[in-house]
């Protein structure tokens, strides 16, 4: 944890606005809100926020403290409903009716800057995320993700925007640029969020071709093998697909082999992860037909989770029409978008001419 | 959970036959594919992924997933084990979906082969093996009803109707006999089931089972039925089988009356005793069927069915009013929609044929009207595939010709008119007769045809004397278009052209004026074609006259091909162009493909714009939804020039496009891929476009083999279409990448396989080519398909030289046997077959002439079998020769003589000199080998003298004959040393 020493100006704004709110009535407390990953949320009043945490006192007067990688979202009170809808639309990777909400708000009859705040980072990320996915300018996106990250160095947004903007950068071909934010990620995140940094690092290095050294980062996070750690299958994965394209297919299809041995019956996901990772691999050497087959086992048996199963059904709907089936590559893609419309798979899937 | 092998029943094969009938109709009940196995197995990766690709649609996949999984280390060595059965299973959809019934059943067979030994051992292959013989049974079935019907067809009493009728009789027999003993087995296998708990999976296997135990019971008796059939009539025989088939349909009709297996045997019986005779007893099983009532489409098709059986027995009872009338008013209540079914087109004929009975008795205006009923209820029947298609067609014809020939001079425009028309109508009835008559019925219908043509003209000529003032232009100006459409047909270009020009110029304002000038174009487009200049000019400017007078017209569409053509046909691109931009707009797009097509076909082989032009017309085409015929051919020349530039990926993309795509349309035998030169190539092209992008190209190289098995060997070339496909294959397997190499030399190894019997027949070039095809695909398959490969080199290779022993000149020179022969004892030692390999090259060398060729293949293949046969007597024989001749001396020299035989030469010579180094690692390379099979001291011997060989021939020579020859010198001495106990070193390091 490394803490900016002085508080920006921003910053300080910031907790003035949660002073004031602290000496509020009591009915008045209980309004802010985070939501959690896995469901739980706490009701209280926000009277800290860092890149790693925000706090929040409860109605008790307990303040918990809540690590970013677990927080899913924060809500103000006040905020427009609009907003919360933006975010619920964001979350779902309904980036462009975010965008559409967001712009209903008229952000100069906000006096609460943590609302403005969260509305120009959902703005930026949303367009982030299209440009990503093609549907935007890279170079007009990159910008307002930088602002948002320069201008508030202690917001629980700042892993977001940090992630997003490698993202975007390295789907742009800009791998070395891309590195660098996620290294700024690292830089000031937990020990969960730098296993995330590097993973993500990991693959940009391997998108540039340095295979090597990614092999070397994703050797770090997965180190503890273990297949129910979403972050360890990852970097198995993202290892073997940069063993394939470093000329060590046997190796790689050895990791794919492993992930899928190691993943419990019952965890699809996992399950799932290891086909999709031999799927790529065989695509890597040019094996199309075993490519086919490996995704095919997510398609039709481990098809619970749906990024893995969406990405199964974006290659095959690809792959199919390599290997003279384009009726099967026209139904794997129609699946897609009518399951999966909003993923990054979908966004990405070659469309028919 | 469902069995891996267990497909549903020939699916997507056009089947008329009853089962099929049942199946379609009845389908919850005749789930016949459908099988339990193992339910252990459930937790089973491989198991229920197998299962699941057969489910979504992708049993192709199922054999290309269990061919991996052999060597998949995350499948587990139970299921491993099962693979050769379940691959086995996996071609049982693709064998029960061959239109070919006798390639089903040959199929079928094999199958049942292949899974018959591990039926003892696994559940699965148990159910698998039962589903295949129910198949194989049913296909039997098939082909048994198929001969009976052909015996039907035949003349009645010739001896080729007794033959077909004995034959048919017999394989109805089997037939039955297979039925039956699928019958025995379900009947096993359900009564093991019995208990099952209801919604398991051995409960619903029970039921499937018992919905299939009803259809093969009533195939079974159905074939009894047909068995009777065969028999002469009024004989005992016919009688004996007609009662047991009525009996046994009848208890099958009981056990089964609520369902439609046992409607349908209710229907049988009914026709079984149709043929005993016993009208009241079929009129009572028929008329329990037209008394159901009938509220389902499934139903309303059996009483359709036994509606035409009581039709059939009232005429059969000389009451033909009695056979239309009821059936008439059934068939006339059926819901639309539902008259095109393959059972109304069986009442129609049978509707037909009544209303031909009851026209003879009739008056004169009755018959015509009921020969005109009958014309209409036949030519329906004849549309639709059915068993009674055929006849149908033919007694159409025959009363469609009745009604064509007017018995007395019209006396009027109208008379004349209706008349020629009445022919007009008869000729295309014998046209359409013709496609699928035999001798001497095509004779019959030949004439027919000629006397409609001849009535018709006569008509037409009638109606133009008779027109008056007061008659309808439109008519007169029909009559005069027919007139000169008969003259077309019977080849007069000239006429039909000047009648034809002439009623679309001076009578365009009617329908006729149009159809009239395209009838002219094409006749002046023959004229032209034939050398007539005059036409030509005629025809482009009658073309531009339509093109203005009928603007946007199907007319006026045939007018800008004709322009386009003509441009085309005359070199004129920029008059194409011309004529394109003239042309109807939405005609625009298709019109500028075949520009396109024309311009590329006339460019050079590698013009790129051409290329390109042709492939952005196909794209706007596509794009237009333009006619797919122009599209195929274009998409199918742009395939072969990718093909050739090593885009396999696009060439397959264009190859199998949806909407265009030649092998896709030739899969499915719409046009162009119904024309047979057009779909070898398409199919051809496919095969190598799948292989060289890693799939399987079975499906093509099956369909091509359907193809030449079916289609006239005039237009495909008969197998020769097979070393065209090889010698493109051949051009593939060298420039394919590492990784697919395997997939051509296997696609290469089924075409080689094919010309099997066409090499035999071959000239001397082509035979080797192949012999040497063969061994070039033995370096590209894995080891066991390599030898089979490397054998069938060695067999081209013999049969070449034997015949060359035998036919004075058939090989270009004495020194092309010769070169045969060391081919031939190349492929003898790479197949393992040592022993022959020698022998090969020992008879070269029996002449006496010195063959240093000959003594290497003779020191290797000694070499090659001792190691093989672990003898180290072969492997002092390959260095110090073998077979003393009557002068002492060996004939086969061995390594050692002849590397002192290339020293010689080796200072001048340098491939003298390469032999001279190989002959001595050789030598080294053979006693090492013979070490590996000694002990104590023998075996330190043979190191120490393996080592000393290169050692010392390294100090004679430090290069050992270049960087490739030192190192593999340097890799063997390491292998010595490592041998001997001492460090791997190599030569030594200050040297070389």
């Amino acid at each position: 944890m490394n803490p900016s020493p002085i508080p920006t100006r921003r910053k300080i704004a910031r907790l003035a606005v949660a002073f004031a709110a602290a000496y509020a009535p009591v009915a008045a407390l209980g309004a802010d809100r985070i939501r959690l990953e896995g469901g739980e949320s706490i009701s209280g009043r926000i009277v800290d926020e860092s890149a790693q945490a925000v706090s929040i006192e409860d109605i008790d007067g307990r303040v918990r403290k809540a690590p970013v990688e677990r927080i899913r979202s924060v809500l103000f009170d006040g905020e427009p409903a609009s907003l919360a809808q933006a975010r619920l639309n964001a979350e779902a990777g309904g980036y462009e009716t975010a965008l559409e909400k967001l712009a209903d708000i008229d952000v100069s009859t906000i006096s609460d800057e943590r609302i403005r705040d969260e509305i120009a980072f959902l703005k930026a990320y949303s367009a982030a995320r299209l440009a990503e996915a093609g549907q935007g300018a890279e170079a007009e996106a990159v910008k307002p993700l930088l602002e948002f990250v320069r201008d508030n160095p202690a917001s629980w947004r700042t892993a977001d925007a940090l992630t997003a903007l490698g993202d975007l950068l390295a789907s742009a071909g800009r791998y070395d640029q891309a590195v660098q934010a996620y290294g700024r990620l690292a830089r000031d995140g937990s020990s969960e969020i730098k296993r995330r940094a590097a993973v993500l690092a990991a693959e940009a290095l391997a998108g540039k071709g340095d295979h090597d050294r990614a092999i070397e980062l994703f050797d770090r996070v997965a180190q503890s093998d273990d297949a129910a750690d979403p972050l360890a299958r990852r970097a198995l994965a993202g290892k073997a697909q940069a063993l394939a394209a470093a000329g060590e297919p046997e190796a790689a299809l050895e990791l794919g082999r492993r992930l899928v041995r190691n993943a419990q019956p019952a965890d699809a996901a996992a399950r799932a992860a290891g086909y999709n990772t031999l799927g790529r691999v065989y695509e890597a050497t040019d094996r199309t037909t075993d490519a086919v087959l490996a995704y095919l086992h997510t398609d039709l048996l481990f098809a619970d989770d749906p990024d893995t199963h969406a990405e199964a059904l974006a290659r095959l709907a690809e792959l199919f029409g390599k290997i003279g089936k384009p009726d099967a590559a026209d139904d794997a893609r129609e699946r897609l978008r009518r399951g999966y419309a909003s993923t990054r798979w979908a966004r990405r899937a070659v469309r028919p001419n | 959970m469902a069995d891996s092998g267990a497909v549903a029943h020939n699916r997507g094969v056009p089947d008329h036959s009853l089962a099929a009938a049942i199946r379609r109709t009845f389908a919850p009940l005749a789930l016949v594919g459908v099988a339990v196995c193992c339910a252990s197995a459930q937790d089973s990766v491989p198991e229920r992924f197998v299962d699941a690709l057969d489910d979504a649609g992708h049993p192709d996949l199922v054999a290309a997933y269990l061919e991996r999984a052999a060597d998949d280390p995350l499948v587990s060595d139970d299921f491993k084990a099962a693979i050769p059965w379940r691959l086995a299973a996996a071609r049982l959809g693709a064998a029960s979906q061959r239109r070919d019934p006798q390639r089903r059943r040959d199929e079928l067979e094999q199958i049942v082969g292949a899974l018959g030994p591990y039926a003892q051992s696994s559940e699965g292959a148990a159910s698998a093996l039962l589903d295949a013989e129910e198949r194989l049974a049913v296909t039997l079935a098939d082909l048994a009803h198929r001969e009976a019907i052909e015996a039907n067809r035949e003349e009645s009493g010739s001896p080729a109707e007794r033959n077909r009728r004995t034959t048919a009789r017999r394989r109805l027999e089997e037939a039955r006999a297979a039925l039956q003993g699928v019958e025995s087995q379900i009947v096993a296998v359900r009564e093991r089931l019995k208990g099952a708990r209801p919604g398991s999976p051995e409960h619903r296997r029970r039921r499937d089972l018992g919905a299939r135990l009803g259809v093969v019971r009533l195939l079974a008796g159905r074939m009894l039925y047909e068995q009777a059939e065969t028999y002469p009539a009024n004989t005992q025989e016919r009688q004996q089988v007609a009662k047991q088939a009525a009996e046994e349909l009848y208890e099958l009709y009981n056990k089964y009356s609520k369902l439609g297996v046992g409607l349908y045997a209710h229907l049988y019986e009914g026709r079984a005793y149709r043929l005993l005779g016993d009208a009241q007893l079929a009129t009572a099983a028929l008329e329990d069927l037209t008394a159901q009532p009938a509220e389902t489409p499934e139903l309303r098709k059996i009483v359709s069915l036994a509606q035409a059986e009581l039709a059939a027995l009232a005429l059969d009872q000389g009451a033909p009013q009695r056979a239309l009338d009821k059936p008439a008013d059934w068939l006339e209540s059926l819901p639309r929609g539902e008259t095109e079914s393959m059972e109304a087109a069986t009442l129609k004929y049978r509707l037909g044929l009544a209303a031909l009975a009851t026209a003879e008795s009739a008056g004169e205006t009755d018959a015509r009207r009921l020969r005109r009923d009958a014309r209409d209820w036949l030519g329906e029947s004849a549309r639709v595939a059915s068993e009674v298609q055929a006849d149908a067609r033919r007694r159409w014809t025959e009363v469609t010709a009745t009604l064509g020939l007017a018995s007395e001079p019209p006396e009027s425009f109208d008379d004349a008119f209706a008349a020629a028309k009445e022919a007009i109508a008869a000729m295309a009835a014998a046209d359409a007769a013709l496609a699928d008559a035999r001798q001497p019925q095509r004779e019959e219908l030949r004439t027919q045809r000629r006397d409609s043509r001849a009535a018709a003209y006569t008509a037409l000529r009638a109606a133009g004397q008779l027109v008056g003032a007061g008659d309808d232009a439109e008519s007169v100006a029909e009559a005069r278009y027919l007139l000169a459409y008969l003259d077309w047909d019977s080849g007069e270009q000239a006429a039909a052209a000047e009648r034809a020009e002439d009623v679309a110029r001076s009578q365009s304002a009617t329908d006729a004026g149009p159809k009239a000038a395209r009838l002219a174009m094409a006749a002046l487009e023959q004229l032209a074609r034939g050398g007539d200049s005059a036409a030509s000019g005629r025809l482009i400017e009658l073309a531009q006259f339509t093109a203005d007078r009928w603007p946007g017209s199907p007319a006026a569409e045939a007018a800008a091909t004709v322009r386009l053509s003509e441009a085309l046909r005359a070199g004129d691109f920029a008059a194409a162009n011309a004529a394109l931009a003239a042309a109807p707009a939405d005609r625009r797009v298709g019109l500028a493909l075949r520009v396109a097509l024309a311009r590329y076909e006339s460019a050079a082989d590698n013009d790129a714009p051409a290329r390109q032009q042709l492939r952005s017309a196909l794209e706007e085409a596509a794009d237009a939804g333009a006619e797919a015929t122009l599209m195929a051919s274009a998409a199918l020349r742009l395939a072969t020039a990718l093909l050739e530039q090593g885009d396999a990926a696009s060439a397959l993309s264009l190859l199998t496009d949806s909407a265009y795509g030649p092998a896709k349309l030739s899969l499915e035998g719409r046009p162009p891929g119904n024309d047979p030169p057009f779909a070898l190539a398409a199919l051809g092209a496919a095969a190598r476009a799948r292989v060289l992008t890693g799939g399987g190209a079975a499906e093509e190289l099956d369909a091509i083999r359907e193809l030449l098995a079916t289609a006239p060997a005039e237009s495909t070339g008969g197998d020769a279409a097979w070393l065209r496909l090889a010698a493109a294959l051949a051009g593939d397997l060298d420039r394919a990448p590492q990784r697919w190499r395997s997939g051509v030399a296997t696609a290469l190894s089924v075409a080689l396989e094919e010309l099997n019997d066409y090499q035999a027949e071959s000239d001397w070039n082509t035979r080797l080519w192949i012999a040497q095809t063969w061994l070039a695909v033995s370096e590209s398959l894995p080891a066991e398909a390599a030898e089979r490969a490397a054998s069938a080199a060695c067999d081209t290779l013999a049969g070449l030289i034997d015949k060359a022993q035998s036919q004075t000149g058939y090989a270009p020179s004495p020194t092309s046997v010769l070169a045969a022969r060391l081919r031939l004892a190349e492929c003898q030692r790479r197949g393992g077959d040592h022993a022959a390999a020698l022998e090969t090259a020992a008879a070269m060398l029996a002449g006496g002439r010195v063959l240093l060729e000959a003594q290497q293949a003779a020191a290797l293949a000694l070499q090659e079998w001792g190691v093989a046969e672990r003898d180290p007597t072969k492997l002092e024989q390959a260095i110090a020769g073998a077979r003393p001749g009557d002068d002492g001396k060996n004939v086969i020299w061995g390594w050692s003589k002849l590397a002192a035989i290339a020293s010689r030469y080796a200072a001048s010579d340098p491939a003298r000199r390469e032999l001279y180094f190989e002959a001595w690692r050789h030598v080294a390379e053979s006693r090492y080998q013979s070490a590996l099979l000694a002990d104590g001291s023998l075996r330190d011997e043979q190191l120490d003298k393996a080592a000393a060989t290169i050692l010392a021939l390294h100090r004679q020579s430090p290069d050992l004959g270049g960087q490739a020859s030192r190192s593999r010198f340097e890799a063997l001495l390491k292998q010595i040393q490592q041998a001997a106990g001492d460090p791997p070193i190599g030569l030594p390091a200050n040297s070389g």
